[in-house]
């Protein structure tokens, strides 16, 4: 007997789980008068445990643990005067949440790696690896909670003494398990105050999570059969094919990330919550320092934060600038998996990166003077070498191995990019494109808002619901194969 | 809040009267669709099909037995019900519903085969039956299998949901357009594969050096014999027949020889004609197959005017 309702795996967002867990929390939430904070946080602590142990339960210990230790440290560090012990528990936080990372996410890539530098010298060691389950979200949450004791540590905030609102903060459902990666300062004084349910906002997150729902489920998930077709017989297909199957990737990772950020931050906003904008529109970039500033906004963000502003960043010579934009992507690439794939993928952007700074000065300085079509021709120009740069890139993230990925732009590079590929015949392939299409007329109109759809909001009501109601017909007509977020393995 | 809830409660009401509309029209447009896997279904449920004799069985019926060839021989109104990917329950369950919309036939050829009473956990092709949920033997064959969700069955349109090409084909059934996706291809449930050999067999021996075991289900032993009794109660004639596969192919389900002897012992017990091609010298033409279990249009012509001559001896039995 299969007959089941409810799927004991991971509760997706786009899972009937997830539509009956969100409302019945949500009605418990502002059922709760609006005075009891700490109510209201225990509820939410419970909810994200709940919807985190929906995929495996002995996990919420480690994010207990995590908790703890910075809460912990926190107060500790308020205490503290002595720089020196002040460092020292600074040091803890790091070891210990980038320990839990290093174990639970790289231990078996160190080893493999380990193993094969000892074959290559003739020295031969039994393959051993560890049968570690990688627990979702791990590279979210310790990068949240991290965030919290550092700027503790530099006296940015104060440190909570809230053990409630602490734990609501590090286990906040909607974002816990791929992102957005939050800032203390933003949102844990968000759990110390009184919330006040605002229609508009709330009306605006349920809009920001139909658009979400909208590119993971009918463009990511349809992207996606392809990709994986492409990608699994990539050594037998043509150049041609390749680039297609290149591109669909670009848009299902976006798609899917992106999708996958509205959809929490709108869930946020329907419990009162402000969170940061996570995509803000990458493929419109017009060079790969734009991009950066649109993609993965709270990781890159983390990024120059704590690490690249603290070695130095853009101070210094040229070379040491160079050097602290190479750390920066390899630990970005690094931070995506165990893998060589992501690590090549973070040094391409590096280098590319730097090949931008040089020549941006006179970049600006060409766009600055053309008269207005010239300068849209040239904008145009601009952004399509950034999205052709950026496909290229997706390969290597893409690719189950390094010379994999090296075969594959192999490939494109090749002559056979100039045949006909069979898949543009196929109908499906081709309802695909109009969708994709679809999407970027949407994504182009809302660019400068901080989700695709936000302006619908102010037009004609009888207009705005039957957009409404078009989408969730799009979404049940055009619904691909469901596929887990891309995210979720990070 | 109150506001905030009403709202969506219009909205939800205004998306659910759509949702409601939207599947009318599909399902209504589905039930009168012939396109491939809704026309069985369809001339099921227009009451009018009125077969004297019923082929029932998987792929090995559907390409392999000309309903043509066989109305001419025998001078019969002979349909096929062959579907892919079906075993014997799903089989059982699309008999059943024949037999509630239309008259009994006056006799069936049951196509049996190495995993006809394989037990399968999936509803194959379920979207076949997505405008039959308001139908309790539909109902009750889909819930016991996966496929459709728990939500389908109560939400209205998401039983559709992925299905772009089937639900374009409803609404331009529902409002008269006929897509060429609509069109039968098939005659009285036939439809002939003029293809050369494709080869897969290479790919099947090469996963399967060993060959394979196939599991029979006794619950499915126990309904096939059920309906075999009751068919013969009802006073229609019913005939096993086990039809050709590529002589290669055979030695490589392992408990093939007591598949058929199940077979044969089943019509010893209940005193009907059982007639096994397996063994006919067409099995080792290559040229009559596209693969190693189904013949190809040349040679489906050739074994349907084979068999009509069988039935026709079987039927004039007794």
């Amino acid at each position: 007997m299969t007959y089941t309702f409810f799927e004991l795996t991971f509760m997706l967002f786009n899972s009937i789980d997830f539509a009956l867990f969100l409302p019945i929390v949500f009605l418990l939430y502002w059922v709760i008068p609006k005075g009891l904070i700490k109510t209201q946080n225990l509820l939410l602590i419970i909810a994200s445990y709940v919807f985190y142990g929906w995929w495996d339960w002995r996990f919420l210990l480690l994010i207990l643990f995590s908790t703890m230790v910075d809460y912990t440290i926190g107060i500790l560090l308020s205490k503290e005067d002595n720089s020196t012990k002040r460092k020292a528990l600074l040091a803890t936080s790091i070891l210990v949440n980038i320990g839990i990372l290093v174990f639970f996410k790289y231990s078996n890539f160190f080893i493999e790696n380990f193993i094969s530098a000892f074959s290559f010298f003739g020295q031969n060691i039994d393959s051993y690896s560890l049968n570690i389950i990688l627990p979702v979200g791990i590279s979210f949450y310790t990068f949240q909670t991290l965030s919290y004791t550092i700027d503790v540590y530099h006296r940015k905030i104060e440190p909570t003494a809230d053990l409630i609102a602490f734990a609501a903060f590090v286990s906040f459902f909607p974002q816990l398990v791929a992102g957005p990666i939050e800032r203390a300062s933003n949102l844990l004084p968000q759990f110390t105050t009184a919330r006040s349910f605002s229609s508009t906002k709330a009306i605006d997150g349920l809009r920001q999570m139909l658009w979400g729902f909208f590119k993971k489920i009918v463009i990511a998930d349809n992207c996606a059969v392809f990709v994986t077709e492409i990608f699994n017989n990539s050594q037998s297909l043509e150049g041609s094919t390749l680039l297609i199957g290149a591109v669909l990737f670009t848009v299902q990772i976006y798609c899917d990330f992106s999708g996958y950020s509205d959809i929490a931050i709108g869930t946020s906003r329907l419990f009162g919550f402000s969170m940061m904008q996570n995509f803000a529109f990458p493929y419109f970039s017009k060079n790969i320092g734009d991009f950066w500033k649109r993609w993965h906004i709270s990781l890159t963000s983390w990024f120059r934060d704590y690490l690249y502003i603290p070695l130095g960043g853009s101070r210094g010579s040229a070379l040491l600038k160079t050097r602290n934009i190479f750390i920066i992507f390899l630990i970005s690439g690094f931070w995506h998996g165990a893998n060589w794939t992501f690590i090549v993928w973070g040094l391409l952007h590096a280098f590319f990166f730097v090949l931008f700074l040089l020549v941006k000065q006179k970049t600006l300085f060409i766009v600055d003077t053309q008269s207005r079509p010239l300068r849209i021709f040239t904008g145009g120009g601009q952004m399509l070498l950034t999205f052709t740069f950026v496909v290229l890139t997706w390969v290597f993230f893409r690719s189950k191995t390094v010379t994999q990925a090296f075969e594959y732009t192999g490939t494109i590079f090749s002559t056979s990019l100039f045949t006909a590929a069979p898949i543009t015949s196929d109908i499906k392939f081709i309802k695909l494109v109009f969708l994709i299409i679809g999407l970027l007329i949407v994504e182009w109109q809302g660019k400068s808002r901080k989700h695709a759809i936000e302006n619908i909001g102010s037009v004609f009501l009888p207009i705005r619901w039957l957009t409404y109601i078009i989408i969730i017909l799009s979404l049940i007509t055009f619904q691909g194969s469901k596929q887990d977020f891309i995210y979720f393995q990070f | 809040m109150t506001d905030f809830l009403k709202k969506l409660l219009l909205f939800g009401s205004i998306s659910m009267v759509s949702l409601f509309a939207l599947d009318h029209m599909v399902t209504m447009g589905l039930k009168k669709s012939n396109a491939f896997v809704f026309e069985n279904l369809t001339r099921i449920h227009s009451h009018n099909l009125q077969s004297d004799l019923i082929i029932n069985g998987s792929s090995k019926a559907l390409v392999q037995f000309s309903t043509q060839i066989i109305d001419s021989s025998l001078g019969t109104n002979s349909y096929n019900f062959g579907m892919n990917g079906a075993n014997f329950e799903l089989q059982h369950t699309v008999y059943q519903l024949y037999r509630t919309n239309n008259s009994k036939p006056k006799a069936i050829v049951q196509v049996v085969g190495d995993e006809l009473l394989k037990y399968n956990q999936n509803l194959h092709e379920y979207k076949r039956f997505a405008p039959y949920l308001d139908d309790s033997l539909v109902v009750d064959l889909a819930k016991r299998l996966n496929g459709f969700k728990a939500y389908d069955y109560y939400i209205p349109f998401v039983r559709y949901s992925g299905f772009t090409d089937i639900i374009i084909n409803g609404l331009a059934n529902y409002f008269g357009i006929n897509l060429p996706s609509n069109k039968s291809n098939k005659y009285k449930g036939y439809i002939a594969y003029d293809k050369p050999w494709d080869y897969s067999f290479n790919k099947f021996v090469t996963t399967n050096p060993n060959g394979i075991d196939v599991a029979v289900d006794p619950r499915l032993i126990s309904l096939f014999e059920e309906y075999v009794s009751s068919s013969l109660k009802d006073r229609i004639k019913v005939i096993l027949v086990y039809p050709p596969s590529y002589f290669e192919s055979q030695k490589f389900i392992n408990n093939r020889n007591q598949i058929i002897e199940m077979y044969r012992s089943i019509a010893n017990e209940y005193n009907i004609v059982f007639i096994d091609y397996s063994e006919h010298e067409l099995c080792k033409n290559k040229d009559y197959f596209y693969n190693s279990q189904h013949l190809n249009k040349k040679g489906a012509e050739y074994f349907s005017k084979l068999v009509a001559v069988d039935l026709d001896k079987a039927l004039n039995k007794n």
